[in-house]
């Protein structure tokens, strides 16, 4: 293959990554932006996610697309559910203090990762795509699914644009991420508010899992590379902020997609880490952000 | 008298505001001097410009004739400087003598008197009945009065005090007057302090600020009787303490 | 109780800790010989962490880093350079405490949760480089130390590594050595500098202390004890492989300390055996046997922040390092 066409294919690589991570990483920054919670358990939130897409979509046998629909709604419910309880739980208990909560989600991934090993085993299993077609494009053909899996998260991604800027349960949200005080006492329950934020967060993480689940397989530790790379998007983004976040999604989403291609992935993640923790050393604000509140 | 400290220009900018907007000052070596002026005359900045613990945007510091502008916090409080907090600032979990000795064992004074050095500071502050006390149980007024015990045990040159009555009893304040007078026969005093009768009978030089500028020095009589401040700022404390 | 005869009296309990764990050695069949030593190893990694955590307020998620130094700076200088055990600890050690060095020029710019967050992304990057290299590191097969690079001469005496009572009281040996250096680092005026930038490091400055200097030097011998842990591992067990950079090798420690009490010197080591032998236990009957640490650390957090010897400290003694 010539080089423009491969390079293009890269892209179309790095687009649906872009795509899966930028649900990702809203889900991490949503919960850090709005509660300052780091949860180090959202990869596994994310695993999850995956597993239940393997049993729901196992479970109905027929047209694997009416499995996949019923997938993508009840996984991202079902651990929106398990996150809410964790908050409740766990994470309200400690009063949002915020190293005791990073102990504390490592904690719940160590949980949530094991409890999958248990019951999920420790193989990699394939989930059927909804649909099967190629695009054909003059130099190769292409996945039709991929490209589904672009739109889906254009398609979520403005839905919690809109929710979160144009309704008046974004406006609560963003009055107790301004000032948690402030917000309580215009009667804002902010308790409510964090649990929500939470499940919300660790939903998105569910859906984007659901989308990759066709491409990728599940697998108990899935969780770990989506983790790291939306804790790289949420720190070049600028911390907490959502506009940032996406932007930076989309750079190392792409990035990464074409960096793969062309080089080792070790490689590639090896620099990338160390290009972030500089940035959170030296310019904690982000690339994209203004604020600096970690 | 000799000068212990001035600065030249000093301007402290957060953003677009001007918090110190350019300020020479001067102190004596030995005198006890007050800065007053209202809330938001930008007094704490000027003084943690002083402390090191703000960087200044621009002018010069000199303390003891060397240039300090660029010198890291610590290394002023090693030439000398002290500053206790406004906001009560003392180590919260541990017991009385550790925040004391925490302050006496200063890296260039002898290694094996600190424990003494500790004890006379808190002798002298009245707290030594309380060494063995966890500091966060102690009553504010004494807390405050362990913040400036710290303050002394650091042997400082000059100690900043920012707001050290605030939240004290009447009683608790005439003891605090007195701390002060027998701080001041060794070590320079450069206190912020909103109460005016404390400032009218400790301070022998007072300094006035009002938006980020210096409006007035001089002893206390000169001050009184400056009409600029009386409208800046003595009015509105009458009215203050009216309400 | 007066200060001398409370230092004597905790001098007392932990040279008891340390006999009774050489009187064991007579009594314990060879799988717990072994799991001992294994403890005693990981214990010196657990007070190594816990002199940034427990005493200084630091608490980093990427500690394997350092173990992974030690363990990969003695174990390729003996495998590829064929040098003798003593150097090669030496080495390891070195490589730990340089790594924690440099580490610490960059990551203590931040504090708080920035520093977890850095300190786990720059172990990320050590268990990269180790997977990446693998040409020379075997990556996560690892690699295996040749029987002839496990005797050696020292002050007269040949020992050798394959004899797993002279492998439990080197480490031991070690043991102490560590005991003793934390207990005198922090008993004195460096512990009390320490403690005060744990509880407020703002103040701190603001009393004459120069707060990173005095960071960097405990996270440096922090460091340097972590890797004398994975030097005398890779030795004593003659293997080396990735599996000891994982992230999982960054929060054993923690999970050791916060059991058995932050700031505290045997906490770190009842904590690291507790905890050893309830995953043991634990393995024998399911492969998810990590399942134990998540629930382990969730417990503790909420409900026993300060652990078994944090929370006998503040009962009864307050006055145990």
């Amino acid at each position: 293959m010539d080089f423009g066409p491969f390079l293009f294919l890269a892209t179309l690589e790095g687009l649906v990554q872009a795509a899966v991570l930028c649900l990702t990483a809203l889900g991490l920054s949503l919960v850090f932006g709005v509660m300052r919670v780091v949860n180090v358990a959202h990869g596994e939130f994310y695993m999850l996610g995956a597993v239940l897409a393997y049993w729901i979509t196992s479970w109905i046998s027929g047209n694997p697309a009416m499995g996949f629909a019923v997938a993508l709604l009840l996984a991202p419910l079902f651990v929106g559910v398990v996150a809410y309880l964790s908050e409740k739980i766990i994470l309200r208990r400690l009063g949002y203090d915020p190293e005791a909560t990073i102990v504390a989600t490592i904690g719940i991934l160590y949980i949530l990762q094991q409890t999958a090993l248990l019951t999920f085993g420790p193989d990699a299993r394939p989930v059927e795509p909804p649909l099967y077609f190629r695009v054909e494009f003059p130099w190769f053909g292409y996945s039709g699914y991929k490209l589904i899996v672009i739109a889906a998260a254009v398609i979520l991604l403005l839905l919690a644009w809109f929710v979160i800027t144009r309704t008046r349960l974004g406006l609560i949200m963003r009055a107790t991420q301004f000032d948690r005080e402030t917000a309580q006492n215009y009667g804002i329950a902010v308790d409510r508010v964090y649990a929500m934020v939470f499940a919300a967060g660790a939903a998105f993480a569910a859906i984007a899992a659901v989308l990759i689940v066709p491409i990728q397989q599940a697998h108990y530790l899935m969780g770990g590379d989506p983790l790291l790379l939306a804790f790289i998007v949420v720190i070049i983004g600028g911390l907490g902020s959502i506009r940032g976040t996406l932007l930076a999604a989309l750079l190392i989403g792409l990035s990464d997609g074409i960096f793969s291609v062309f080089f080792s992935p070790t490689l590639a993640k090896m620099v990338s880490t160390t290009l972030v923790a500089l940035v959170l050393v030296f310019k904690p604000e982000g690339l994209f952000g203004h604020r600096s509140r970690l | 008298m000799t000068t212990l400290l001035t600065t030249r220009q000093l301007v402290k900018r957060f953003g677009g505001l001007n918090a110190v907007a350019g300020v020479d000052f001067t102190l004596e070596k030995g005198e006890i001097h007050a800065l007053i002026g209202p809330n938001g005359a930008g007094k704490t900045t000027f003084v943690s410009l002083l402390c090191g613990r703000l960087e200044a945007t621009e002018g010069s510091i000199f303390f003891k004739g060397k240039e300090i502008t660029e010198m890291p916090a610590w290394k002023r409080v090693r030439a000398g400087i002290a500053y206790t907090f406004q906001i009560t600032s003392i180590y919260s979990n541990l017991t009385v003598f550790q925040n004391a000795a925490i302050a006496a064992q200063h890296a260039n004074k002898p290694a094996d008197d600190a424990e003494q050095r500790a004890k006379t500071a808190l002798e002298k502050v009245g707290l030594a009945a309380y060494a063995s006390h966890e500091a966060g149980s102690l009553a504010y007024g004494h807390q405050r009065v362990l913040e400036v015990a710290m303050g002394i045990a650091l042997e400082p040159e000059l100690l900043i005090l920012d707001e050290p009555t605030q939240g004290l009893s009447d009683l608790e304040i005439e003891q605090f007057c007195g701390l002060i007078r027998e701080i001041n026969q060794q070590t320079t005093v450069l206190l912020i302090e909103h109460n005016m009768q404390v400032v009218m009978s400790l301070a022998r030089q007072i300094s006035v600020m009002d938006q980020g500028l210096l409006l007035a020095q001089g002893t206390p009589d000169e001050i009184q009787a400056n009409a600029a401040v009386q409208s800046a700022y003595l009015g509105t404390i009458d009215e203050e303490n009216v309400a | 109780m007066d200060s001398k005869n409370s230092q004597i009296l905790s001098l007392g309990i932990h040279a008891a800790v340390v006999i009774s764990f050489y009187a064991l050695q007579y009594v314990l069949p060879e799988y717990h010989l072994l799991a001992l030593t294994r403890i005693m190893l990981l214990a010196i990694f657990a007070l190594g962490f816990n002199l940034l955590f427990g005493y200084t307020g630091l608490l980093s998620l990427g500690h394997a880093m350092f173990f992974a130094a030690g363990m990969y700076g003695a174990g390729l200088t003996v495998y590829h350079f064929g040098w003798s055990v003593p150097g090669a600890f030496l080495f390891g050690v070195v490589c730990g405490a340089i790594l924690g060095f440099v580490i610490g020029m960059i990551a203590l710019r931040t504090t708080g949760v920035a520093f977890m967050i850095v300190t786990l992304m720059f172990a990320k990057v050590s268990y990269l480089v180790i997977v990446y290299f693998t040409t020379y590191t075997r990556g996560d097969e690892g690699l295996v130390m040749p029987a002839e690079f496990r005797g050696f001469e020292l002050l007269g005496m040949s020992i050798s590594l394959t004899d797993s009572v002279t492998r439990y009281n080197l480490a031991l040996l070690l043991l102490t050595l560590t005991m003793l250096i934390v207990f005198l680092l922090v008993r004195g005026r460096f512990g009390r500098a320490l403690v005060a930038i744990r509880e407020n490091e703002s103040r701190t400055r603001m009393l004459g202390y120069n707060t990173f200097a005095i960071k960097l030097k405990v996270l440096t011998a922090s460091a340097a004890l972590s890797a004398m842990a994975g030097s005398a591992y890779a030795l004593m067990f003659a293997y080396i492989g990735s599996s000891f950079a994982t992230i999982q090798y960054s929060i054993d420690p923690l999970l050791y300390t916060l059991l058995g009490g932050a700031g505290t010197v045997l906490g770190p080591v009842f904590g690291t055996f507790s905890m050893f032998y309830l995953i043991d236990i634990a393995s024998e009957y399911t492969s998810a046997y990590l399942l134990v640490t998540g629930i382990v650390l969730v417990l503790l957090i909420l409900y026993f922040p300060k652990g078994v010897f944090g929370a006998i400290r503040q009962k009864y003694c307050r006055w145990l390092p």
